[in-house]
């Protein structure tokens, strides 16, 4: 397979013989029009005016001071509109794919964060959308369902499988298959055939390249470490990729731990090389290749699988991966909004978590970045229920 | 690696003489791995010209909602790869067998042992419905035992085309219109236009698959080919009888099968 399509040995693109034309388009547009300046340009309008780009780098001051060790750092994904580093690959994939001509554009999504950016990019756009998202989650996302309706967003209960977010994904490439003249498939993560993960990936880059820039201004150096959540593993790949040339700092993704023993999200953790969606890459599965349901308190990570890349910067050592429980997402939930008055997702709760670990540990000269990739109203409910207001201070 | 001399193409060629090539599509251990059996044994009586066996994946992107639920339904009993080719070693089958599965299953398994196992059940051909001929480095591991069929659809390029035409093994897989398994309406001239390009790089038989849903279609859809591949219309009919008795189930089985074979005796 083309060499293009690869990270190390994963990646790929494994799909039926009638979604290899609809990705050679869609990544022959992708190619030209992330070289044409006046895409750039557009996007880049939308991003700063719409959007609300640059997100701003925050130190945390208390916490860092809490915790008595390294300087702690937030990017804060969680102040774009939307409320999430998620609008960043849909505003330019909807972009791409009003000028490729499509008029309908589809959709899965877990949690409903992607579902809610691709909604909103397609009503920005005039483009008509579907959000394919597995029943279960449809129940315990209720509120993400209607901001998606009144988006003038479709959103299809997918009820095959286990009703959650990888059962989405098929359903939306069942419906791609059928409807590829006139549909783009917007994709949420780093994950999927080529050119996807690649895709997705640049889209988000402009998390880590602008975390670059403005840690430099304010510490004129960069950080030690940077920490993100990986569920399929956009946030992170979008804030790592400016900083995987510099050897010298580590990169760390934190997937979901669960409950432990067999209910997690863990896929690099926990998994092993196989194909799912796509793409070759560490996925839960069973000894004969089935692939297993998942658990993770925060929806958005609760995914079997990873996106390629992130197998790649494991397997050649350039990431670390570790995991964090829903017990000690949920701490660190209660600690940054009650040290700093920022509610996180849940979904970054998990970095948090181990960012404090890890600064904690630290000396004071050193620095933690931290990709805090969502904020949180969106999970009061969920916390409310799990926590029963024991952790509240 | 030596390649096994594509017995499974041979076959099919000579049976193309006598009449249209009739390929059904069954998933192993639908709607139970003993009624399974019984279908299998009505093939034969029948006469098919190879069968289709389906081994049930949890994500099987490719296919319809009906075969989706029987791969379900199969998964549940606990039928896993090394299961079917167990019983089917067990069985003696006088139709040549094609394995139809997904990806992650057959790379789990180790592409070459997995030909080589299933060769020795008595199955001729694989069929790898998420891998592309790009993927032909997994791909090629299981040709020393089996005969890799590869699909075309009609929305592929003419080169492309040409490609698959001339790697694949036993026969094209021509998928109709741009579906899933089961909902597929094609354009008859797109179908001709690539049955043309196709058979001028390989003399291996053409056999158009997905969405054929009636005899009277498949005798239509086969004039186009060499035949045809029946899959979700057969599990249809084991699933409208799914909770009845074994005769009912294999009884109306065995009149849809005869159906599809009397419509496609023409040469």
């Amino acid at each position: 397979m083309f060499p293009e399509a690869f990270f190390g040995e994963f990646g790929g693109r494994f799909v039926p013989e009638v979604l290899v034309q609809p990705l050679e388009e869609l990544e022959q547009a992708y190619q030209a029009y992330s070289q044409d300046l006046n895409f750039q340009k557009e996007l880049d309008y939308y991003l700063k005016y719409y959007a609300g780009r640059p997100s701003p780098l925050y130190y945390a001051a208390r916490t860092s001071e809490q915790l008595g060790g390294a300087k702690l750092y937030l990017k804060r994904e969680d102040l774009n509109h939307t409320g999430s580093h998620k609008i960043n690959n849909t505003l330019g994939q909807a972009l791409l794919a009003k000028k490729m001509g499509k008029k309908r554009v589809i959709a899965e999504t877990g949690a409903g964060q992607h579902g809610v950016a691709t909604a909103t990019a397609c009503a920005l756009f005039g483009l008509e959308c579907e959000v394919y998202m597995g029943a279960v989650d449809v129940e315990r996302q209720r509120l993400n369902v209607f901001r998606m309706e009144t988006l003038g967003a479709k959103v299809r209960p997918v009820s095959s499988g286990g009703q959650t977010l990888k059962d989405a994904i098929n359903e939306a490439m069942r419906d791609w298959v059928k409807n590829i003249d006139t549909t783009h498939y917007v994709i949420g993560s780093v994950v999927g055939p080529h050119p996807y993960p690649t895709m997705v990936r640049d889209f988000q880059s402009i998390i880590g390249q602008e975390a670059k820039e403005q840690i430099q201004l304010v510490e004129e150096r960069l950080p030690d470490y940077v920490v993100a959540c990986v569920g399929g593993g956009s946030n992170s790949m979008g804030i790592f990729h400016s900083f995987v040339p510099e050897k010298q700092i580590k990169l760390i993704g934190v997937e979901a731990g669960g409950e432990g023993g067999d209910r997690h999200a863990a896929s690099i953790g926990k998994g092993r090389a196989g194909v799912l969606h796509g793409s070759l890459s560490f996925v839960l599965q069973d000894q004969f290749g089935q692939i297993l349901n998942t658990h993770s308190i925060a929806a958005g990570l609760d995914y079997p699988g990873v996106g390629p890349e992130h197998s790649f910067l494991y397997t050649s050592g350039r990431a670390e991966y570790t995991e964090v429980k829903d017990e000690e997402a949920l701490t660190a939930f209660f600690q940054l909004s009650q040290w700093e008055g920022i509610i996180p997702a849940l979904e970054s709760a998990h970095a948090l978590a181990y960012g404090f670990q890890l600064a904690s540990r630290l000396s004071k000269s050193q620095i933690v970045l931290i990709c805090l990739s969502g904020r949180g109203d969106k999970d009061v409910e969920e916390v409310k229920k799990y926590a029963g207001g024991k952790n509240n201070g | 690696m030596v390649e096994q001399k594509d017995q499974l193409g041979n076959y099919l060629k000579n049976k193309a003489q006598q009449h249209k090539l009739f390929i059904p599509y069954l998933t192993f251990g639908y709607p139970s791995v003993s009624v399974f059996s019984r279908l299998i044994e009505i093939c034969q009586e029948v006469g098919v010209d190879a069968l289709e066996v389906g081994i049930p994946h949890s994500d099987p992107v490719a296919d319809g909602p009906i075969i989706q639920s029987s791969s379900q339904k199969a998964l549940a009993q606990g039928v896993d790869p090394r299961l079917v080719q167990e019983q089917l070693t067990e069985m003696s089958v006088d139709f040549p067998l094609a394995a139809m599965t997904y990806g992650n299953i057959v790379f789990q398994y180790g592409f070459s042992r997995f030909a080589e196992d299933y060769r020795k059940a008595g199955f001729g051909g694989l069929i790898v419905a998420d891998f592309p001929v790009e993927a032909d480095s997994f791909l090629d591991q299981a040709r020393a035992y089996l005969s890799v069929i590869l699909l075309a659809s009609v929305t592929t390029s003419p080169s492309r085309l040409a490609e698959i035409a001339q790697k694949s093994q036993g026969f094209v897989y021509l998928v109709s219109g741009r579906g899933v398994t089961g909902n597929t309406q094609a354009e008859e001239e797109d179908l001709k236009k690539a049955v043309a390009l196709i058979k001028s790089h390989t003399d291996l038989p053409v056999l158009i698959g997905f969405g054929i849903n009636t005899p009277s279609k498949a005798k239509k859809v086969a004039q186009l080919a060499d035949g045809v591949i029946v899959g979700s219309a057969l599990i249809q009919v084991l699933e409208e009888k799914e909770k009845e008795k074994e005769e009912i189930i294999t009884q109306a089985f065995r009149q849809e099968l005869l159906a599809y074979r009397e419509a496609l005796s023409y040469k």
